[in-house]
Order: C-alpha cells, then sequence, then structure tokens
C-alpha cells in the first residue's frame, strides 16, 4: 500500500514538474519570439510611414506604431522604435517617452527598451559610439554617445528638459538579473552629431 | 551541491543498475540541457554583479543647466494673492509683475494654473501709476489686437485660457529696466464637505503627457522650430493641437530660501459671519489674526516660492455649521441667487446603516493589450476588492473587454457565496492582450435598468487608453438611464480626462490608483462612500409660474456630508423654492424662503460660469461646436469671462517702443514643484519576465528528474521494509 502511494505520488510529481516547468519555458520563449518577430512585422509599418507621413499600425489590434528606426551598426543593431513605453509596446519594441523631446529638437528624446530583448547590446555602449535615430520624415539624426550612468528610478525621474538637444536610451540594470522588477535603470546619453536625410 | 552530488549515483552507469534499465533515456537529455540553463543563468548573475563591481558606480542624472550661464534671468516674475472669502463665495485678486532686468525690449510669457472653477472676471495692466482697463474679447480677435499692438511697439497684455485650469499671459514691449503688472480677479465658490469648508490656490503645473503624432509641418506653424524660452516643449499633434501652449518648460533651477523662483505672497481674509473653530493652511505657515468674526491670515515668511499648493481649510463651532445657505445679487435688472444646501441626512459612520440600499453592481474591467503588465494585476486587485465588499442582498455582474466583450453572467446575479467564489476564479484568471473595444462594454453594462430598490453601480476599471472619448461620452449621456458610473484610473499614466469626464456624465466619481500598493487604501475609500446613504433624485422645484434658469442642470447624487449648490437666474425672489430628494428608506423635502435674502456681489458671475461649463459639457452630448461657440460668447461677453473662446486683452494708446529697437521674446519659466524633477517622468519598466520563467522553468524541470532518477533507491529500501513486514 505504502508503496503504490509514494509511487503515485512520485509520478504526480514529476508530471506536475514537467508540465509546470515546460510551461514557463514556453512562456519564457514566447517572450523571446514576440520580441524578435514583431520587429519584421513593424518592418513593413515602418516603411508605409515612410511614404506617406502617417500613423501606421503594424496590426490592426496593435496598441501602438513605429515612429523611429534606431541605429548602432556598431553593435549590429537595428530597430523599429514603437511609441509609448507601455508594456504592451515595449513587448515588440524600444518605446518612445511620450512627452520627452522630438529627435531634433531641444531636449531629450527617451526611448526605453528591454534589457533582456531589445536594449541586451546597450551594455556593450561605449562613450564615443554613433548611434542614428531616423524620424518618420526621413531625417537620419546622428548622435555619440558621451554618458552612460546607473540610476535608481525609485529615487531619480526622468528628465526631457535638460536644454540639449541629446538621444537619452534607458533600459533595466542589472543586465542579467534575474527578478524583472527592479529599481536600477541603466542610462546612456548621446549627444546630437548633425542631421542627414536619407530619403 | 546539486550536480556534484547527482554525478555520485547510478544515474550514467545503467550497466550495474536493473532499474535504470527500465527507465526511459530522457532524463539524461533532459538533465543536460537543464544543467546548461541553470549554469548560463548563474553564470549571467555572476557577471552581473562583477560588472556592477566594475565602476559603474550609482549616479545621478545630472542637470545640465541652462547654456550661456545666465545668472539673472532676462525676464521674473512675481506675484500676490490676496484672497475675500463672504460666506460661499471668494473673490480673488492675483497680480502678477513682470520686470526686464535685461537691456533690450522684451515680452514675456507666462503659463500658470487658477483653479478649475475661477470665473476670471477683470483684468488691469499697470504700468508706473497708469491702469489700463482690460476688455474681453473673442479669442482669435484678441490675439489680432494683441499682436498689432505689440508689433507696432505699444504695451499691451493679453490673457487666454489654455485649459479651465490652465492659462497664459502675455505682455508686449517691456522696456528695458521696467516692471508691468497685470492684475486679475476671479470668483469662486468655496468647497465645503463633511461640515469644513476649504478654498485651494494652486501654484504648480504638473507636466502633461501629449499623445497623437506631431502635425505635419508643425515647427514652421509655429513659427520656426522650437526654441527654449518662447514656447512649451512639446510640438502640436493630431491629438492635442494646442500642445505647444499647455507646456511650459520647467527651471532647472530649485529654489532657495535666498532665491525664490516665481515668488508670491499669500493674504487671506475670511467672513464667514460666525465665529469658527479653527483655520488651518495644509502646506505653509500662516499668520492669523482675529476682529468679531473677521479672521486675517498671511503667510508667516512674507513669500514662497510657487512650489506647492496653498491649500486652506476652517471650520464653524459645533452646532453652528450651516444647512443652508442663500445668496442673492442683482445686475442690470436682473436677479441671481446661489443655493446651498446639505441634505438632512445623517452620516451613517456606524456599521450596517439599514438606510443602504441594496445594490446591483456591474464591474467592468479592461484587459486590453495596454494592460499589460502591472495595470492588470492592479485591475484584478480593484476588481477582487470590490467582490468582497458586496453584501448578500446585492446584485452584480462581471463585464470584461479587449477586442471583444465577455459578459460572465448574462443578467445580474445573487452576491451569493457561489456566485461570488465563481466570480472570482474568473477575475483572477484575466490576462491581457488585444484591442481596446470600449464602446460594445459600455452599452453591455448600461443595456439593462435597475430592479427596483435597487441602486445600481457600474464600477468601471481601465487606463482609459483611447482615442474615441466623444463616442463614449456620448454613449454613457444616452444609455446612462438611472445606473451611476464609477470610474478607476489604472497605471501611471490613464486619461484622467475621460476618467473625470466619464463620471461626470455617469453621475458617479472618480478615482486614480497609480500601484498596487494603493488598491486598498483607494477602493476603501471609493467604498465608505459608496456605502453610505446617497441622496438621490434631488428635485429643487421653483415657485410656481416664476420664470428661471438654473445650473448644473443635471443634479448629482450626493454622499454623506456634500452639499448641493444651485446658480439660479430667476425673475422673482419671491415665495419658497422647495428641495426634495430621498435615501434608502425615506423621502424627504425642504422649504427654503426666498424672500429678504442677503444682497452678494459675485452671484450673477458663478451663475454664468456654471452655465459655460453646462453649455461645454453640450458640446459632448452632441450639439455642434458653433453653437456651443455662440452660446458661451454670449454669456462670457456679458459676464466678462475668459472662456475657451473670450480673452482679456488691453492696450496702451501710446506708443512706446521706438522704431529700431528690436523685442525678444521671454518665457517664465515655471518653478518645479516640491518633490519633483524637473520636467520628469517615471521610468518605465525596462525587463520582461522572461528569465524568471526560464528559471523557474529549468528548476522545475531539474526537479522532476531527481525526482525520476533518486526514486529507485528509495524505491527498493521501501519494497525491502515491506516484505520485512510481510513477514
Amino acid at each position: 500500500m505504502i508503496f503504490l502511494t509514494l509511487k503515485l505520488m512520485r509520478k504526480a510529481v514529476i508530471a506536475l514538474c514537467l508540465v509546470a516547468g515546460g510551461f514557463l519555458l514556453a512562456d519564457s520563449g514566447w517572450i523571446y519570439a514576440k520580441a524578435e518577430l514583431a520587429q519584421e512585422l513593424i518592418e513593413d509599418a515602418w516603411s508605409q510611414t515612410l511614404e506617406t507621413g502617417a500613423v501606421v499600425k503594424p496590426w490592426p489590434w496593435a496598441d501602438t506604431w513605429p515612429v523611429a528606426r534606431l541605429e548602432a551598426a556598431s553593435h549590429d543593431v537595428d530597430l523599429y522604435v514603437l511609441q509609448g513605453t507601455h508594456g504592451s509596446s515595449l513587448a515588440f519594441g524600444p518605446g518612445y517617452l511620450i512627452g520627452s523631446a522630438t529627435p531634433g529638437d531641444v531636449g531629450s528624446t527617451i526611448i526605453a527598451g528591454h534589457r533582456d530583448t531589445h536594449f541586451r547590446f546597450m551594455e556593450e555602449l561605449k562613450r564615443g559610439d554613433l548611434i542614428k535615430l531616423t524620424d518618420t520624415a526621413g531625417k537620419q539624426h546622428q548622435y555619440l554617445v558621451n554618458a552612460l550612468h546607473v540610476v535608481d528610478s525609485s529615487k531619480e525621474q526622468l528628465l526631457t528638459d535638460t536644454g540639449q538637444n541629446e538621444l537619452v536610451l534607458v533600459t533595466c540594470y542589472p543586465f542579467e538579473a534575474i527578478n524583472p522588477g527592479g529599481p536600477l535603470r541603466y542610462v546612456v546619453h548621446a549627444a546630437s552629431h548633425g542631421v542627414r536625410r536619407v530619403m | 551541491m546539486l550536480i556534484s552530488r547527482r554525478s555520485n549515483r547510478p544515474l550514467f552507469t545503467e550497466k550495474n543498475d536493473p532499474f535504470s534499465k527500465s527507465c526511459s533515456r530522457w532524463p539524461r537529455y533532459v538533465a543536460l540541457i537543464v544543467v546548461a540553463l541553470l549554469g548560463s543563468l548563474l553564470w549571467f548573475s555572476a557577471h552581473a554583479s562583477v560588472s556592477e563591481e566594475e565602476g559603474i558606480s550609482g549616479g545621478q542624472m545630472l542637470l545640465k543647466s541652462i547654456e550661456g550661464g545666465e545668472l539673472a534671468p532676462a525676464l521674473t516674475q512675481q506675484s500676490k494673492v490676496h484672497i475675500k472669502v463672504s460666506g460661499m463665495v471668494a473673490q480673488v485678486a492675483l497680480t502678477q509683475s513682470f520686470q526686464n532686468n535685461s537691456q533690450q525690449w522684451v515680452e514675456g510669457t507666462y503659463v500658470f494654473p487658477l483653479p478649475d472653477k475661477a470665473a476670471v472676471n477683470r483684468m488691469r495692466m499697470k504700468i508706473g501709476e497708469r491702469v489700463i482697463e482690460g476688455e474681453i474679447k473673442e479669442k482669435e480677435q484678441a490675439k489680432q489686437i494683441y499682436h498689432e499692438a505689440k508689433a507696432v511697439g505699444k504695451k499691451a497684455s493679453l490673457v487666454s485660457q489654455q485649459r479651465p485650469n490652465m492659462f497664459t499671459s502675455k505682455v508686449a514691449n517691456i522696456g528695458p529696466g521696467e516692471v508691468i503688472t497685470v492684475q486679475l480677479d476671479y470668483i469662486e465658490t468655496v468647497a465645503y464637505d463633511q461640515g469644513q469648508f476649504s478654498l485651494r490656490f494652486p501654484m504648480t503645473i504638473t507636466p502633461r503627457y501629449i499623445p497623437g503624432s506631431p502635425l505635419q509641418g508643425a515647427d514652421s506653424a509655429n513659427g520656426g522650430p522650437l526654441v527654449a524660452g518662447t514656447s512649451g516643449w512639446a510640438l502640436n499633434t493630431d491629438q492635442v493641437s494646442d500642445a505647444n501652449e499647455i507646456t511650459p518648460f520647467i527651471n532647472p533651477e530649485l529654489p532657495t530660501p535666498q532665491q525664490l523662483i516665481n515668488p508670491i505672497t499669500v493674504t487671506a481674509e475670511l467672513d464667514m459671519g460666525m465665529p469658527l473653530q479653527a483655520v488651518e493652511s495644509a502646506y505653509h505657515n500662516i499668520v492669523l489674526s482675529r476682529k468679531d468674526n473677521l479672521y486675517q491670515l498671511r503667510l508667516a515668511t512674507g513669500n514662497v516660492s510657487m512650489t506647492q499648493d496653498f491649500s486652506l481649510n476652517w471650520r464653524p463651532q459645533p452646532g453652528s455649521a450651516p444647512r443652508a445657505a442663500l445668496f442673492s445679487e442683482q445686475v442690470e435688472g436682473e436677479k441671481y441667487a446661489l443655493l446651498m444646501m446639505v441634505p438632512p441626512v445623517k452620516s451613517s459612520s456606524t456599521e450596517n446603516e439599514p438606510s443602504v440600499l441594496p445594490k446591483e453592481a456591474i464591474y467592468i474591467i479592461d484587459t486590453s493589450g495596454s494592460m499589460d503588465g502591472v495595470s492588470i494585476e492592479q485591475a484584478r486587485q480593484s476588481l477582487l476588492f470590490a467582490l468582497a465588499q458586496l453584501n448578500p442582498q446585492d446584485r452584480f455582474n462581471v463585464i470584461s473587454f479587449n477586442s471583444t466583450t465577455h459578459t460572465l453572467f448574462n443578467s445580474a446575479v445573487a452576491a451569493n457565496t457561489r456566485n461570488i467564489d465563481y466570480a472570482r476564479r474568473y477575475v483572477s484568471g484575466l490576462q491581457s492582450g488585444g484591442g481596446t473595444e470600449m464602446l460594445s462594454a459600455l452599452q453591455a453594462a448600461l443595456r439593462d435598468d435597475a430592479e427596483a430598490g435597487f441602486v445600481r453601480q457600474v464600477m468601471f476599471i481601465t487606463d482609459g487608453a483611447v482615442g474615441n472619448e466623444e463616442a463614449l461620452f456620448n454613449t454613457i449621456h444616452r444609455q446612462l438611464g438611472n445606473s451611476r458610473l464609477f470610474t478607476v484610473g489604472i497605471g501611471s499614466g490613464p486619461n484622467s480626462h475621460f476618467m473625470r469626464k466619464a463620471a461626470q456624465f455617469g453621475r458617479g466619481s472618480f478615482t486614480h490608483i497609480g500601484k498596487v500598493s494603493e488598491v486598498q487604501e483607494k477602493m476603501t475609500s471609493l467604498f465608505s462612500k459608496l456605502d453610505n446613504p446617497v441622496v438621490s433624485d434631488i428635485q429643487v422645484n421653483w415657485p410656481q409660474g416664476v420664470s428661471v434658469e438654473s445650473y448644473p442642470k443635471r443634479l448629482p447624487d450626493l454622499y454623506s456630508g456634500e452639499p448641493l449648490l444651485v446658480a439660479v437666474k430667476i425673475a422673482d425672489l419671491q415665495g419658497a423654492v422647495t428641495l426634495s430628494g430621498k435615501t434608502a428608506d425615506r423621502q424627504w423635502q425642504q422649504d427654503i424662503q426666498l424672500n429678504g435674502v442677503q444682497n452678494h456681489s459675485g452671484v450673477a458671475t458663478l451663475w454664468a460660469r456654471e452655465k459655460i461649463v453646462s453649455l461645454l459639457d453640450e458640446k459632448t452630448t452632441g450639439r455642434p461646436e458653433p453653437e456651443v461657440r455662440q452660446a458661451v460668447l454670449d454669456v462670457a461677453l456679458t459676464h466678462q469671462l475668459v472662456t475657451p473662446y473670450t480673452s482679456f486683452i488691453a492696450v496702451e494708446k501710446v506708443i512706446s517702443r521706438p522704431a529700431g529697437e528690436g523685442l525678444e521674446g521671454k518665457a517664465v519659466l515655471s518653478a518645479r514643484a516640491k518633490g519633483q524633477g524637473a520636467q520628469s517622468y517615471a521610468y518605465p519598466q525596462t525587463a520582461t519576465g522572461a528569465q524568471l520563467s526560464l528559471l523557474w522553468g529549468a528548476l522545475l524541470l531539474l526537479i522532476a528528474v531527481i525526482a525520476k532518477v533518486w526514486s529507485p533507491t528509495s524505491m527498493r529500501g521501501e519494497q525491502a521494509a515491506v516484505k520485512v513486514g510481510d513477514k
């Protein structure tokens, strides 16, 4: 009797762990897959936006749309930036902080991304790196990285009216922390380095 | 630990172990994968802690000072406010002095806050001893006059309204070293709740989020690219066409006691016609003096920086708290009156007051993609809290929506344990994703009317991230019936405009929950409001045969301690007005005599302000804008009020700026609100739970493997034990 119960329990534990473990792995995989695949889907919307200048949603029920293209050639980075920094845009791409300066204007243009998907490359950024940001009018704004900080988001707020034309990239810190809810943020400032018209 | 111990087990030596033969081969592979995953995660974590130590220390986002290092700003502004309260009416005089410290001619722009119910009815421009009375004009016309005066070199000032609580002063042609003062007078009603009077003078503007995409050519429409100092920090967008005008720059410097930013002096006098028990200022130290029933006060430090609202509360001696009041004024042959009354309902602080009507509660929860993350958690917690508050005699239903609407029960059901448990399970399982089709959910919620004897309350939990507000207000307005709509705004940036107005059209109230930890407190206070006896179906019956025009047109329900406020234009102040309403168990009615009412200045203006608010709401309920605009213009021009369509303009006759001298545009920077960063936003959440899921997934698989692998030994032991027992 004891033997049977134990055997059943063992089987149950194994089955349970397998199912739950598999589910969690799938969930994790889905997050990564979404982050990758969505950027492909956004590409079409972005080229339409460039052509027409209009807002184009990448899929009909989207809560967001592409507003810029972010490139850092030295880190093999080419991403579409989405409107807003809410969870449902950051899942699919880096997000433009609504209310921050538009590229080229005085003030900080702020873009945030997930440290474990799109903005993982921020770990590699160093002073002097060139970052290009193409806006919906097809103007390419160039920036050079000039400062890198870690800030405590529970004590600091994001500033937009710094009086400088600059790009600010924000992601979570530390990069390899397991828990997603930590208060630290990694903030990279890049100063304006001219504008080019690409199309 | 785990790994080394496992390597001692006979896991990988199939030949020696008969039991392992019966096991399939999968544990090996899974184990390898799991070890690899765990290993990489551990390595990552270790790596992270190293790089933290490697030198990128916790730093700050440093403020960069304004370029050029101007020590004294070219244009400074200081204010003086005097508040005179008499009965329910506050008359406020606000003077703004603009001082040009530069050697050039300057045009100053200053965006400033006022209470959202302020009726601005007078403006004067003072240059030295000269006073020029401002005139109210249609907004575009006023702007035109201002620009012409500015161009020819005349001193001029323009005061316009950007939002009900946000105004702009512009002053043209301030000469080098000169001071020009703009004085604004406004009237507002004093708030009265739970026997306490209060008044708030706002001093800060919290930076607003600007949604939408910039309009084509937004730069050029504003006369070239944006330059700090002349306009706001945001470009106009398709959704906020005046974004540029409502986003003033914030002074990056922090004020110090030696160097105030936008200094203001505050003085006030209270004449309630009765002795007061207490007069308190919530955030500023004041000096108070008393002469009979007249209380005078001023700031203890004389002046302060405009970094925190001035909030004043006072309460009458116990027992003398007024239950009703009536003030009137006669202006150009017309009679106006302001009626205040606290319904004769005892407040039920004791629990289980029998007079609470049973309720039919309909909960709508937004599960759209924009609620992803902590928002949906806040929403779930709020809803679970609400379900826990239901009494057995109540009825309820739950509606969730994203791209489609799902109604939990076909119609409202009894709030018995079984139904509530079922709903709790449903709510706990809700996930976010998809679109935000709010209309059908609202329609579903408002489709039914309450059964007799029930109060129908619709609680709408959402972040309000929608673009079709007008259509939604329209639906609420048309389909509300006898329901009440309460909005609960979720997340760090909910659409407050939607929340507030939806609640108003829904005859309910608005609650904002910004953090999961706030759910308990905010929902408790909302429910205590809901659970006290509500006074509903309030009617105001004016004497027979007398023509009246009274506002608000739709009277709100009153929660305990709240007074009813009605402004009326009335042909004759004779006879009595009858007020009636009902609470759960009884009908009440009260007469107030209209004869011999004391005269009180400002009442006509307050009536006009109420009428304008009411007209502007009609825009939402379907009246075409041109019609509303015309109606508002009529009232505003007659009563000399600043509105979205009218501005105050004052122009000096003489030309003061010599031809050939240029004019420099300067903006007065707003002082940063106390405790707030410069033009700051909360940091977004920038990590996914993917790694956490990965770790847990890997751990669980590892446990499965260990369970599978370890069992043979332990089971052999048990089998042996059983056999021994048999013998």
